[in-house]
């Protein structure tokens, strides 16, 4: 990653798509090592205020899961200068909308807001990174408001655990094998202490992003963002990320999970290249080739021709250290999981074997391309695109340029990327029944 | 050193500035931006399609969207033949079939949707004409094929297996039978009954009849101009042909005249799906639909009173909202959450709490300010999006609403009043004229919600809304328990003939998504007992073995072989008896009549049994056959009760002149395994050593 001063202000500017207008911005750093970006929109009244955390669950104690989430949660409950219950009351009362996610990796904050109140959002925010409130009566009542959302989510919901399961299969030693929404018994065995102390390592300037996309005045705003983020000291703690790499797996993970399902499902998770690596690429468009519009090899052979399976998909999930490619399918009624299992493995082999046509990768070009548009329709989403590029790619005109490294992809490259993942030793297989009986 | 040096200073620099600004003061907004709503272009087709033109070149982009103004129909036994109707539009025409089709849409990277009611495709704008060629293809030159039908109702009869494990879609059901009722065709719900009554013939019936351009509000929205899109419309659907659409009137649902409690049992459930609700009369652009919005905004939006309450407050649920839909029919109001199972019954009453206060009280004024504030907020917001204007343009068509009314919106929102709030809340919420839908665990929350319903009574009902029948006979004078169940031991051939039995081997079988189960129970006096359950032949579950004294588990829900102890230790010795109900008068069992209940349509004496290990079970015995017909026993899962109930029928006389069912179903919440007796063998050969691990 390139180091800027905070002096130094780069105007990015980039050859973008045919049609579409290249997506300007401005990047700097703050003196405490806090990253900025801002994108002027002045189509509609709005703004997106967002920050983003590096911390995500792979970043947490293997005894204290669950806790990246739980701070998502957390820090709702007010600051120093905002009181209990004032945070998502404050944004709605001045007309604007508020959430949050996390992932393995990060956790994500933001608020639309009227362009007006772009003030009021920077010092919420601010707020929330310099002093939250960590107090036992939030504490107690997010815990209990987590373990709803794990019962609505996970246990109350059919097929809600598979994520859990195959990643936990999936990565042995490498954190994403746990739960993002982690271990009950861990939140409740943690001491305030020690929520403290993952505040004060993680939610520092120097592991965020503050990035901005809508409608104001770039000037104006930075003066805004120098007073609320400027005068934060750093957290200056030794952020711990894990160095652990999952080794390559030698042989396939075969499991039965037994859930609250009426009909079975098969789930294949093959681990591929990290996001940004030139071999991602390959990968992610040979999911589309898979499972991308009806005319996807899943949908048009398993869904629609053999009739095997109610739904088919498959998922990259694009992470920082590895990324996996997650298939998954459910059967149709009175069809069984090795039957459905095994017109997936055809269309891993066909594609192995078989050169896609030249047509055929025109169609996921032209989807690739279609994707990145759509991404851009709201500033919240250009704002989340900016921020997630600069951090985990170093880049943030990769908002503008990434659809490059698609269009670089060769058919020998799907086809070689098939050949290297989609293997039988790389791949976790499991199969979701319906529990007998108790 | 100089590093050190630097960060010093570094953060000294920090906290002198730190100490700069005043952070408890809370930042004043700038002045409210303005708010710009254009009319967006329109014309008409001459064969009567409304077409309405959004242009907005921000991205190379356009999205194309019908609506068709038809009032929704009756469908009979074949309920869902509309709505599949509208999916097989997208699966064929005459001269493509589905592959070609969804070809064609993914090789331009476009999506294509359609439904009864119309259709939304997008695609980038440099392939606006091919996404016009096809949408014309499909709607005028349509093809609707019996595999594409056949195909379709499989999946959906899939579909609506996998929503039997799905509490919200039960509820979902219920509310829609209860509220509309089953003369109303919002009522309508789809089983897979009515899916399998679903012709070809009813849905090129219903395609021909109502898809029609003379009732199409059709919309163009992104990287496109006016005379582009007039071309491109013309071109792709001037030759559809207009026709006469029938109308269709229908009485209006009214609420319940009391609050009905009605809840249906999902005994696996871990939380409790709750559906507060009752029709409402409110038509888009009603003179008080701002007024009523920002009310249920202030009730039950994102981070209002319902949420901070069952949520913020009390930690109940992950969230807690109520809906109040607008329609020209027939409307609904509906507050609901999923709460964990122990706190059902506290959260309807927080619930009910917060629907009387917003009727009885008038909300503060800040309060209704703070909601203003938010919906002029969200009404910027959703402009963000052109579909919008161009929805609102259609609305406006639609319903006869003022032609300003959206531009005129902001300045309506701005004088609702908090009295024209609580106006709002004593119309359109009832919660004395309600539909209370539970579905959760029956047996832990129906009993204390009774108090909720003014009958004092809870309604059961199952997952389609229809009431479980009732118990009606109180119990006969000087019935007791211990009486049932001797009644038993005699129907299944009296204790003389039980006496002689000193040995059963039992086998039985079920199949199961294409997979054999089995399943083999061997027992022998004194109290040996052994399970053995195999799948496919050949991999073995579970294998429990028991000598009167130690038990072994087994196989692959318990590798390795275990030693039972504790609770289960004490389970298996009072199951391992020959026949442990002639136990039941013995010291440390408790028996409680619990009264008559159905099963099945029949009335049976339900006896709660304790066992001297604690456990407990409820067994349902036949009023007329004095069989035992049902055995419900609640076990602790990690998180929370569980039932499982075993149905025992088909009752035949073996060797010994004994009876034994035949048929044992196990219901699971809402999966079962039905298990069949395959083969009995009575006194056979069995030595003490068999039961050893």
């Amino acid at each position: 990653m390139k180091k800027i001063g905070s002096w130094l202000l780069l105007l990015m500017l980039a050859p973008g798509l045919q049609a579409q207008q290249a997506i300007k911005f401005e990047k700097y750093e703050l003196k405490n090592g806090m990253r900025v970006i801002l994108h002027q929109d002045k189509s509609t009244p709005i703004v997106a205020v967002t920050v983003s955390y590096r911390v995500g669950s792979k970043n947490e104690h293997p005894d204290r899961t669950g806790f990246a989430h739980f701070f998502e949660h957390l820090l709702f409950e007010g600051s120093q200068h905002i009181g209990r219950g004032e945070y998502m009351k404050m944004v709605k009362e001045n007309g604007g909308t508020l959430n949050a996610n996390t992932s393995f990796d990060r956790t994500f904050y933001f608020e639309i807001l009227p362009s007006n109140q772009l003030e009021l959002g920077l010092w919420m925010e601010s707020e929330r990174l310099l002093h939250a409130k960590i107090e036992d009566i939030g504490i107690e009542t997010q815990r209990e408001v987590v373990k709803e959302e794990r019962r609505q989510r996970y246990d109350n919901t059919p097929y809600g655990g598979l994520l859990d399961e195959t990643m936990k299969r999936t990565f042995k030693v490498h954190p994403y094998g746990r739960s993002i929404i982690g271990s009950m018994d861990h939140l409740n065995s943690a001491k305030r202490d020690e929520f403290y102390d993952f505040y004060k390592t993680f939610y520092v300037p120097e592991n965020a992003v503050l990035s901005i996309a809508g409608d104001i005045d770039i000037k104006q705003a930075k003066i805004w963002i120098e007073k609320y983020f400027g005068s934060i000291p750093r957290g200056g703690r030794p952020i711990p990320r894990p160095t652990v790499k999952e080794p390559a797996q030698t042989a396939e993970v075969r499991d039965t999970v037994y859930d609250n399902i009426q009909l079975p499902a098969v789930v294949h998770s093959f681990k591929i290249p990290a996001r940004g690596a030139s071999e991602f690429y390959a990968v992610d468009m040979l999911t589309k080739l898979l499972s991308q519009g009806q005319s996807s090899r899943f949908q048009k052979n398993i869904v629609d021709q053999q009739q095997k399976a109610l739904f088919v998909g498959a998922f990259p999930l694009a992470l920082e250290d590895h990324s996996v490619a997650l298939m998954f399918g459910i059967v149709n009624m009175g069809v069984g999981p090795d039957q459905l299992e095994s017109a997936m493995s055809e269309e891993y082999e066909r594609v192995k074997t078989e050169l896609i046509s030249e047509q055929e990768l025109q169609k996921l070009l032209n989807q690739v391309e279609n994707d990145f548009v759509s991404a851009n329709a709201r500033v919240e989403g250009i704002a989340e695109s900016l921020s997630d590029y600069w951090m985990w790619q170093g880049d943030p005109n990769l908002i503008n340029t990434e659809i490059e490294s698609y269009r670089k992809v060769t058919r020998e490259d799907i086809r070689k990327a098939a050949q290297k993942y989609l293997t039988t030793n790389n791949r976790v297989t499991l199969h979701f029944l319906p529990k007998p009986t108790n | 050193m100089k590093k050190i040096f630097l960060m010093l200073f570094l953060v000294a620099l920090s906290t002198w500035s730190h100490a700069q600004i005043d952070r408890s003061k809370r930042p004043q907004p700038g002045p409210a931006p303005e708010i710009k709503l254009s009319d967006p272009a329109s014309f008409e087709l001459a064969n009567g399609l409304k077409v309405f033109v959004v242009q907005n070149n921000k991205l190379p982009s356009i999205a194309v969207s019908l609506v068709l103004n038809n009032d929704p129909i009756m469908e009979g036994n074949a309920v869902g033949y509309v709505n599949m109707t509208g999916e097989l539009i997208r699966t064929g025409t005459k001269n493509k079939k589905k592959a070609e089709i969804d070809a064609y849409i993914d090789q331009i990277g476009a999506s294509v949707s359609t439904s009864a009611s119309g259709f939304y495709a997008s695609s980038l704008s440099k392939y606006k004409n091919e996404l016009f060629s096809i949408l014309s293809e499909l709607v005028l030159e349509t093809e609707f094929r019996q595999e594409e039908l056949d195909r379709l109702k499989k999946q959906t009869i899939s579909g609506l297996q996998t929503e039997k494990d799905d509490a919200n879609a039960i509820a979902g059901n219920v509310r829609k039978a209860l509220v509309y009722g089953n003369n109303h065709p919002y009522g309508q719900i789809t089983t897979e009954k009515t899916v399998e009554n679903i012709t070809l013939e009813l849905c090129r019936n219903y395609f021909n009849t109502y898809y029609r351009p003379n009732v199409g509000y059709m919309a163009l929205v992104g990287d496109i101009n006016v005379e582009d899109a007039r071309k491109l419309v013309e071109k792709a659907f001037g030759a559809w042909q207009k026709a006469e659409v029938p109308k269709h009137q229908y009485l209006t649902p009214a609420p319940p005249s009391k609050t009905r409690v009605v809840v249906v049992d999902r005994p696996v459930a871990v939380q409790t799906v709750i559906n507060i609700a009752h029709p409402v009369q409110l038509k888009p652009g009603a003179s008080d639909a701002i007024a009523a919005s920002v009310m249920n905004t202030l009730l039950g939006g994102g981070d209002a009173r319902l949420f901070n309450n069952l949520r913020e407050k009390y930690g109940f649920t992950y969230g807690a909202y109520s809906n109040l839909s607008r329609n020209n029919l027939v409307g609904q109001f509906n507050a609901y959450a999923q709460v964990r199972t122990a706190v059902t019954d506290s959260s309807v009453m927080q619930f009910l709490f917060e629907l009387n206060r917003v009727r009885d009280s008038i909300s503060p004024a800040k309060e209704v300010q703070g909601i203003l504030s938010y919906l002029n907020g969200s009404f910027a917001i959703g402009l963000q999006n052109p579909q919008t204007i161009a929805s609102y343009a259609i609305d406006i068509e639609r319903y006869g609403m003022p032609k300003d009314y959206y531009r005129n919106y902001l300045k309506a929102l701005a004088s609702v009043s908090p009295a024209d709030v609580q106006a709002a809340a004593q119309k359109y919420v009832q919660p004395g004229q309600a539909y209370i839908i539970c579905v959760g665990n029956a047996k832990s929350i129906a009993e204390p919600l009774a108090k909720y319903a003014a009958s004092g009574k809870v309604e059961l009902v199952d997952m389609y809304g229809n009431a479980v029948k009732a118990p009606s006979k109180p119990l006969p004078v000087g019935l007791t328990a211990q009486k049932v169940v001797d009644n038993y031991i005699t129907a299944i051939g009296g204790l003389k003939a039980w006496n002689k039995v000193k040995s059963i081997d039992i086998s039985m079988s079920a199949s199961m998504q294409n997979m054999t189960l089995a399943m083999q129970v061997r027992k022998m006096r004194p109290n040996f007992f052994e399970s053995k359950m195999t799948l496919n032949g050949a991999m073995v579950i579970q294998q429990v073995k028991f000598d009167g004294e130690k038990a072994f588990e087994s196989g692959m829900q318990a590798p390795g072989n275990k030693e039972v102890s504790g609770e289960r230790l004490a389970q298996l010795k009072e199951g391992a008896t020959m026949l442990p109900e002639a136990e039941y008068g013995s010291t440390g069992y408790q028996l409680n009549l619990l009264g008559i209940e159905m099963v099945n349509d029949k009335e049976n004496y339900a006896i709660e049994v304790t066992f001297p290990s604690g456990s407990k079970q409820t067994e349902y015995y036949d009023v007329v056959s004095g069989l035992k017909v049902r055995e419900v026993r609640t076990e602790d899962g990690p998180e929370g009760p569980v039932a499982q109930t075993s149905d025992l029928t088909d009752y035949r006389e073996v060797k010994g002149k004994i009876l034994v069912p035949h048929k044992t179903t196990i219901q699971f919440g809402p999966r079962s395994l039905s298990m069949e007796l395959k083969n009995i063998e009575v006194n056979g050969k069995m030595k003490a050593a068999d039961f050893k691990p």
